[in-house]
């Protein structure tokens, strides 16, 4: 199995943050966990190492439920400029959502691999190593 | 002879005259002076017409002719004493001489007849005329003035007969008499001459010698001009009458004493289209059997015995009488037979006036048909429950059944005028302009209307019709109005209803969402935590566990407490309101914000002149205030002094609260439809929770109005507070 060179939580609440970390940290399938509260933060990382492949994750966990930049708007601004990216980065959509209008609109976004529903639990991070 | 008497004559023993072949007095002796009143006894340039001419109506020429015809050419006249004295001519030479002698009046009777009588030879000669009849003829009628002059051969009277009534008499010897238009009498009328005839009655009879032969013709000429024209005149009527009898409009006939029909006049015969050979004096109404058959005969003896008018309308049917008529028709006939008497005989005469008057007896089955038919119509509209009038275009009312009189509330007679007997008609009025419209229109209009007075509700059609009257149907429609009304009532209630529980659907959804949400989220974190707490076998790892646990649940007892006072809210919809001033509650709201907003340096200025008063829950005009503030505070730009203005207004009868900041702003085409969302912050503040924007929409709706915000990043926020008002 594949070790994951770096993993981003991208999620306001700060105890969520700390949960991911752990569990990833546990379940051993990332080195470095990098946490964002605000998802501009992410977008401006992501836009300021894009030429830098060894410093991009290879996986995002994306919260959409979020102040100032929600999930959506996120994904509407990576849409933008993840194929000049160096390489693949898989997005998966981490939230408390259960709603279904918001699992199809995730459909809308191709580059978004997966729709994954809180609490973070082992299976899931199983499923993401699978992925 | 003639010479010696003429000598003697001339010698003064007898009256003498000499003259001239012209008439022309030559001389006269002493005698003849005297008896002729000769003026001053000269003889020059005096004429034989003056002298006897214009006494006698002898003139030189008629005397001259006589006396060349070989007959005695004679005059007589009466002198100056009275005395009569006969002139007789003789020829001397070329000379003439008239030898007077005294007479014994013979012609007195002539001369004085108070007819104008004139003598003729039996060839038609004048011989002497007394002055009527000189008077009569005109003193320059060729008679007395042309020489040789024959009433015989003058073409003028030839052409009225007057000279073969001179011939007829000379020839038979017995007298006759004839009218004649002697001449025209010229009248002067103004200015202009009129020609009037002159008639008279000429008898001309004969004087016979002792041997019964005729030897004169006198003529006696008597103006018959008056009784002439009156005659004519009589004529003249007699002849109208007979042409208006002929051409009455109606038939005549007339019977005699018997009942023998004595004439019929043309309008009749073209009526009955009279058979030729059918005439007056055999058909006899009192025999006729078609006569009988309709009891003519009876009716004429009604009129002759008890001599008075008899009028009766009968149905004839044409087609039994075969005799006279070719008319096989049904008729009907107005006979009106009244006697008269015959003026000569003194007898009772029948005359029988005859008129058709079938057509007029149609028109008035006609009428009485249309007459029930209408009486029909109006029991049907009688008894119709709808209003029904007919009305002239001005008002005038023809016909009005006993519902439209009965919900028109007033007696409406036919032939009033509506726009006067109604009260409601009399002002100007939406109805009045509708109907006034409708009555000039040409097509049918519809419109309904309130009577105050009868407190009814009515629905007019107003249809023109072919004869430029109009139709006015009225229903009473105020049970279907009222029941519309209630329909509108619970259809309104319906509706209200149905926006109640739209809203609350929208609210559970926005439940569902947040709880989704913003439940979910720390139920997940829980859950993940306690998944991690299990499975740890490091106490400090535990300790840790359990202490984010415990972070959690008090996030999660937060949010869970805003949700109730949320809800809370939206069940309180008959939370108490009262009237409130803006300006009093936010000075009370900015006293209990003084720290913060002293802190801030927010200036609050306020217009609240135009709507200074709402009626609103107090705790929530409060909250709603207090959120504001707390808004323009924290969402202030760190490099302005912040400030905020209130202001109310009334718009559309609408109280609106606005407060505007010059705060950071936001981006609304990114936030716009979050902005009022549950727990949303759209700036990095650590005090933002995202929950008093919601709180205050939350508040403004459960009380029916609605908020909205303009918003530009760095120029500040504009809320809009739409209140519902009662």
């Amino acid at each position: 199995m594949q070790l994951l060179n770096m993993i981003f939580i991208v999620d306001d609440d700060p105890i969520h943050q700390q949960i991911a970390n752990l569990m990833i940290k546990r379940q051993g399938i990332g080195e470095k966990v990098k946490a964002f509260s605000e998802a501009q933060d992410a977008l401006n990382y992501l836009r300021e190492y894009i030429y830098e492949p060894d410093l991009l994750p290879d996986l995002i966990l994306l919260d959409l439920n979020m102040p100032v930049m929600d999930g959506w708007d996120f994904l509407n601004d990576y849409a933008g400029f993840y194929e000049q990216l160096p390489k693949k980065i898989g997005i998966f959509v981490l939230t408390s959502s259960i709603d279904d209008s918001d699992r199809k609109k995730v459909d809308d976004y191709a580059f978004v691999k997966g729709y994954l529903t809180k609490p973070l639990s082992s299976e899931i991070i199983n499923k993401l190593q699978a992925e | 002879m003639n010479d010696a008497i003429i000598n003697k004559a001339l010698a003064s023993f007898v009256p003498a005259l000499l003259l001239d072949l012209y008439g022309n007095l030559l001389s006269a002796n002493d005698k003849a002076r005297g008896l002729v009143q000769l003026p001053g006894g000269n003889t020059e340039k005096v004429h034989y017409d003056h002298l006897f001419g214009e006494r006698t109506g002898v003139y030189w020429g008629a005397l001259l002719a006589t006396f060349q015809n070989g007959l005695q050419a004679c005059v007589e006249f009466a002198g100056p004493d009275g005395r009569w004295t006969a002139w007789q001519l003789l020829a001397q030479d070329e000379y003439f001489v008239l030898l007077g002698h005294e007479t014994a009046q013979p012609d007195k009777l002539f001369f004085h007849l108070p007819l104008g009588i004139q003598q003729f030879s039996v060839d038609g000669y004048p011989i002497k005329s007394n002055a009527l009849q000189q008077a009569i003829w005109g003193p320059h009628h060729p008679i007395f003035i042309q020489p040789g002059y024959n009433i015989l051969r003058d073409p003028v009277y030839r052409q009225i007969g007057l000279s073969q009534l001179f011939e007829e008499v000379a020839e038979t010897g017995r007298s006759a008499k004839k009218e004649i238009l002697l001449r025209y009498q010229e009248n002067t009328v103004g200015d202009s001459i009129r020609l009037s005839p002159c008639y008279y009655e000429a008898i001309v009879f004969p004087a016979f010698n002792h041997q019964r032969q005729v030897t004169d013709l006198y003529l006696l000429l008597k103006e018959v001009t008056v009784q002439k024209l009156n005659l004519m005149g009589l004529e003249k009527s007699a002849r109208l009458l007979e042409s208006v009898v002929e051409h009455l409009p109606i038939g005549y006939v007339q019977f005699d004493h018997h009942g023998f029909m004595r004439r019929i006049n043309h309008t009749h015969r073209e009526f009955l289209k009279v058979r030729p050979g059918f005439g007056e004096g055999t058909y006899n109404i009192m025999s006729d059997p078609f006569a009988r058959m309709y009891g003519f005969n009876e009716l004429f003896m009604t009129v002759v015995t008890e001599n008075k008018m008899v009028r009766k309308e009968i149905e004839v049917d044409y087609s039994a009488e075969t005799i006279f008529t070719d008319l096989s028709e049904v008729r009907w006939m107005d006979y009106t037979l009244f006697p008269l008497q015959d003026p000569v005989n003194k007898k009772t005469i029948v005359v029988a006036l005859i008129n058709d008057i079938t057509d007029k007896k149609l028109e008035h089955f006609m009428r009485t048909e249309l007459q029930r038919n209408t009486e029909q119509l109006h029991l049907f509209f009688d008894a119709v429950d709808m209003g029904y009038a007919t009305l002239e275009r001005d008002g005038r009312v023809n016909f009005i059944n006993k519902k439209a009189a009965q919900m028109a509330g007033v007696e409406i007679q036919p032939g009033c005028n509506i726009f006067d007997i109604i009260p409601e008609f009399r002002t100007p009025s939406p109805f009045l302009e509708r109907l006034a419209q409708a009555m000039k229109s040409t097509v049918s209009e519809s419109f309904s209307s309130y009577f105050y007075r009868v407190d009814k509700c009515y629905d007019f059609l107003v249809t023109p019709m072919r004869d430029n009257t109009v139709s006015v149907f009225i229903r009473d429609i105020t049970g279907s109005r009222k029941l519309q009304k209630e329909l509108h009532r619970a259809n309104s209630q319906l509706s209200k209803l149905n926006r109640n529980l739209l809203n609350q659907n929208q609210q559970l959804e926005d439940f569902a969402h947040i709880t989704s949400h913003n439940l979910r989220a720390p139920i997940a974190n829980l859950k993940a935590l306690m998944q991690l707490h299990n499975h740890s076998n490091e106490e400090e790892e535990k300790i840790e566990y359990l202490g984010m646990l415990e972070s959690v649940i008090n996030k999660t007892d937060e949010t869970l407490n805003d949700l109730v006072n949320v809800v809370q809210i939206r069940k309180e919809t008959d939370i108490r309101q009262e009237v409130i001033s803006f300006g009093e509650r936010l000075e009370y709201v900015s006293h209990e914000l003084m720290l913060e907003v002293n802190q801030s340096g927010l200036r609050i200025t306020t217009d609240f002149q135009e709507a200074p008063m709402i009626t609103f829950p107090r705790i929530y005009l409060d909250s709603i205030l207090q959120n504001l503030i707390t808004n323009a505070i924290r969402y202030r730009r760190p490099d302005v002094p912040p400030t905020l203005h209130f202001s109310s207004r009334k718009e559309k009868g609408l109280i609106t609260l606005t407060a505007e900041d010059n705060g950071m702003g936001i981006d609304m085409n990114r936030f716009g439809s979050k902005l009022f969302g549950f727990r949303k912050t759209f700036h990095k503040n650590a005090d933002a929770k995202g929950i008093g924007l919601f709180i205050t929409k939350t508040q403004v709706e459960a009380m029916g109005g609605s908020i909205s915000a303009e918003s530009r990043p760095g120029w500040g926020t504009k809320f809009i507070i739409t209140f519902k008002t009662e």
